[in-house]
């Protein structure tokens, strides 16, 4: 199954339209179950603490706000001056896809086409 | 332009809108707010925001790998989906330590909520460099 997820990521890396890194992680645990990347010198480890930091954060803010207005996460796109990251999670907060393209990227297309991914990875892990 | 008109100008624009709400990233603290239901009081909405807004200054500054410190540097927005709302936060200009966070209805498109910010960009960092001055 780890091929095959590994297989995923770098097939929508590929897809994407000025992808520069794809994803999968546990949303419950934080670790990486597959990347593909084209950042240099990209530290795994590193990432996945800081995704485990940034779904904690976010844990923190539903919590806050009224319950009414909040419901469940379902996705987060940040956007820096150079690239724009899109981290869409399933229903049950289980498991978390990510893609990052540059800033020639199109975010409608990012948001599609991850969306449509994050599926064909839980039908792989759930089925 | 006061910051406060910028705010319900956009909260108008928006149609149906939960807050639009303005604060200082070094303190947390709320600054201004434009909202119809007094619920969403703007030190929730702040205390909410910050926490995040904190995870990203955090990581610029202590994240070990460069590139990922580079990338998290220029930050300029983040959207926030679940099932009932969408929630943007945004800094109008990276030398104001200041933050714009607006949430909406779920129902009403995150590309119109953008576009609405995207306009009134401008006038929010001048508003909010008048408040500087």
């Amino acid at each position: 199954m780890s091929d095959m997820l590994q297989q995923i990521v770098k097939e929508l890396k590929e897809r994407l339209p000025g992808a520069v890194a794809t994803g999968i992680f546990s949303v419950t645990d934080g670790l990486m179950l597959a990347v593909a990347s084209d950042v240099p010198e990209t530290d795994m480890d590193a990432m996945s603490a800081i995704h485990s930091s940034i779904w904690e954060k976010i844990r923190n803010f539903l919590d806050v706000l009224p319950s009414e207005i909040v419901g469940n996460m379902q996705s987060m796109i940040l956007e820096t001056d150079d690239a724009s990251f899109y981290i869409v999670v399933d229903k049950g907060m289980r498991i978390a896809l990510m893609a990052a393209v540059s800033s020639k990227g199109n975010l409608g297309m990012l948001r599609l086409m991850s969306q449509k991914y994050l599926e064909k990875v839980l039908e792989l892990i759930y089925r | 332009m006061q910051i406060r008109n910028v705010l319900q100008t956009i909260h108008r624009e928006i149609g149906r809108c939960h807050f639009v709400s303005c604060f200082d990233l070094q303190s947390g603290l709320p600054l201004d707010s434009a909202s119809d239901q007094d619920r969403y009081d703007s030190e929730t909405i702040s205390a909410a925001f910050g926490s995040i807004l904190d995870l990203i200054i955090v990581s610029q500054q202590k994240a070990r790998n460069q590139t990922v410190r580079t990338i998290l540097k220029g930050f300029t927005e983040l959207i926030l989906e679940t099932s009932l709302s969408s929630f943007f936060v945004l800094v109008p200009d990276r030398h104001i330590k200041m933050a714009v966070v607006i949430g909406a209805p779920a129902d009403v498109k995150i590309g119109f909520i953008r576009l609405c910010i995207k306009k009134h960009l401008q006038e929010m960092a001048q508003a909010l460099k008048s408040i500087m001055a």
